[in-house]
């Protein structure tokens, strides 16, 4: 009962994934992808706070899976089901070097560099036509010929990857050392633990599944340009994805992903080109009144319950 | 040779106007221990609102930089005493995440309330430059590059000499302390962002006179910021100034050497965060 209450969040996320493409038309399948895309990006932020660190700059991985991913394809014509992992290996190990750099310093230099970096790649494939094709962007064929339901679940699968990552380090003795870095970094390395292995492992498998993500997205709308996959709303939008659901939960970043992109969805055509104010007022409320996002307040909620209800048998016992 | 001569003074010149929003910036880090992602909010903010004034009323930007405090300056006290100041006590990763919030919420609103059009305030002397021995200068660069500096200078000498400037220092050192000695810690708290952000808000005005303001130029300024904290020392003055200046000169190398160099602002700044980290972590001026 127990171990089926730890995955209830998990099988009803399959379930859910796995039974709405049979009541879904086109429209409400891209729905679909979009907040599949958008869970799993959220996810694999959320991986990186495990260990407390703070990353601005995730569209770095994201646009170096989407371009890794698309330039294999159109110039060498790697097929997308092999291009999409190697577009998450070549942004896990950018995380690497990217960590390996700014880890000795305090969390903020992770947050700055980031940032920069995501930036600084962003002019790099503008400035490199060569390589790249510059801003004109790299063109795609869609996955499976454009038949929807096969690139739902493709997406599918790598969001529940992701989700099925989360919760396997939940239950492995990782999920320890990852918060013990993120509550005290110096009590944690009194104990033994290996800061700077533990922070590339979160590192590179938040960029790795990051980069999955990016490496589907050019199949999805056949057309990539540089703002478009290296841009800062890539970054902001994982962030808030993860922090309105509930950071440091494993359903957290599905949910919020789930409720914000239906939100945005109604609000996108009001807003046009400001649609991302949405996503700040969120992330200004979230941390003002509600941290814990919404699985961690129903999860405060339900403690509170059980608390209240062990006290009632208490007394009544006595 | 005249060539390298000018090319350093085009870059010397720039820096100036970034000195002016870096020191804003390290001086919230140094006092607050918060990294303020929304304070090129603010350099927008009065780049927009010394626009106005001059568009509207005529109101020349260099002269209407009083006005430009006045308008930015109290939505940096709302900002802090609204937002910031519940996360005073935060993780740095709500602290972060909030600023960060509040800059995309500025952003936006600016694109929906002044469009994503590129604006700029054209002077009369815009486009008059003077010749000093082998270089040009414009004289609109020539003064912000002096109300730059200058206003960098005395913020140094109010930190330093000043009364002022010791409780501020006092408050950097070690806050609790300075509370147990009587010190309002909030009311300089909300000072020293106020303060951050009307020098971003003159640096803005700068802006509108010398290049172009829109809704993501704070975006465009604070990626150059933190190369230049990082560059300096993070809460570092003088390290801000000097970092500002040397970022201005290779922008300035690379734009007239490399093909297409002005396209690689934001590679710059990473590679001098990058470079900062490998070989002098604390940045030039750092203290930790």
């Amino acid at each position: 009962m127990a171990l089926l209450r730890r995955y209830a969040g998990l099988i009803i996320f399959a379930v859910v994934m796995l039974l709405f493409p049979f009541f879904a038309d086109d429209y409400s399948l891209h729905i679909g992808v979009t907040i599949l895309m958008a869970a799993a990006l959220g996810a694999s932020w959320n991986l990186l706070t495990l260990t407390g660190q703070l990353s601005l700059g995730h569209a770095a991985f994201y646009g170096l899976g989407a371009y890794t991913a698309a330039l294999l394809t159109s110039k060498l014509g790697t097929p997308p089901l092999l291009a999409i992992p190697i577009g998450g290996l070549v942004a896990a190990a950018s995380s690497l070097v990217i960590g390996s750099i700014t880890l000795r310093m305090r969390g903020i230099y992770l947050a700055i560099t980031t940032l920069a970096f995501a930036e600084a790649l962003r002019v790099a494939t503008i400035n490199l036509p060569s390589i790249t094709n510059g801003a004109v962007g790299v063109t795609v064929n869609a996955l499976f010929d454009g038949e929807k339901a096969g690139a739902y679940f493709v997406m599918a699968a790598i969001a529940f990857l992701i989700a099925l990552g989360t919760q396997w380090i939940f239950q492995s003795p990782l999920h320890f050392a990852f918060t013990a870095i993120r509550e005290n970094q110096e009590a944690a390395a009194m104990l033994g633990i290996d800061l700077t292995r533990y922070k590339l492992l979160a590192f590179g498998l938040s960029a790795f599944g990051t980069g999955l993500v990016g490496g589907f997205y050019p199949y999805y709308v056949t057309y990539i340009v540089p703002d478009n996959v290296f841009g800062m709303h890539i970054s902001v939008t994982a962030q808030v994805y993860a922090l309105f659901g509930g950071l440091y939960t494993v359903m957290g970043p599905v949910v919020g992903a789930g409720v914000l992109e239906v939100m945005n969805e109604f609000l996108r055509q009001h807003l046009e080109q400001a649609s991302l104010l949405v996503y700040g007022v969120v992330l200004v409320a979230t941390i003002v009144f509600f941290p814990g996002g919404i699985v961690g307040s129903l999860k405060q909620l339900w403690r509170r319950r059980e608390a209240k209800r062990a006290h009632v048998k208490t007394t009544e016992s006595l | 040779m005249n060539n390298l001569s000018q090319i350093l003074v085009n870059g010397l010149l720039i820096g100036g106007v970034y000195a002016l929003s870096a020191i804003g910036l390290t001086l919230v880090f140094g006092v607050m221990r918060v990294i303020n992602f929304a304070h090129g909010e603010f350099l927008m903010l009065g780049g927009y609102a010394s626009y106005y004034l001059f568009t509207l009323w005529g109101i020349d930007p260099i002269l209407s930089i009083p006005l430009t405090i006045l308008l930015v300056g109290p939505i940096g006290w709302l900002v802090q005493k609204y937002l910031v100041a519940r996360v005073m006590h935060s993780n740095h990763l709500n602290q972060i995440l909030l600023t960060l919030g509040i800059s995309i919420i500025l952003q936006n609103a600016a694109l929906l309330l002044f469009t994503g059009d590129h604006v700029s305030a054209p002077v009369s002397y815009g486009s008059s430059s003077v010749t000093l021995g082998p270089v040009t200068v414009g004289v609109a660069r020539l003064i912000a590059f002096g109300l730059g500096i200058g206003l960098s200078a005395l913020l140094y000498m109010i930190l330093t000499k000043t009364e002022v400037g010791r409780v501020l220092r006092a408050v950097a050192q070690n806050d609790v302390s300075a509370r147990l000695m009587g010190i309002n810690v909030e009311q300089i708290y909300l000072l020293t962002y106020v303060v951050s952000a009307s020098l971003a808000a003159v640096s803005g005005a700068l802006t509108s006179v010398i290049m172009y303001v829109h809704p993501l130029v704070g975006f465009q300024f604070i990626v150059k910021d933190f190369a230049i904290v990082v560059l300096g020392g993070l809460g570092s003055v003088p390290g801000a100034v000097l970092g500002a200046l040397l970022l201005g000169v290779v922008e300035s190398f690379v734009g007239t050497v490399v093909p297409n160099g002005g396209g690689w602002a934001e590679g710059i700044s990473f590679v001098a965060i990058i470079v900062t980290l490998l070989i002098r972590p604390k940045g030039l001026f750092g203290v930790e």
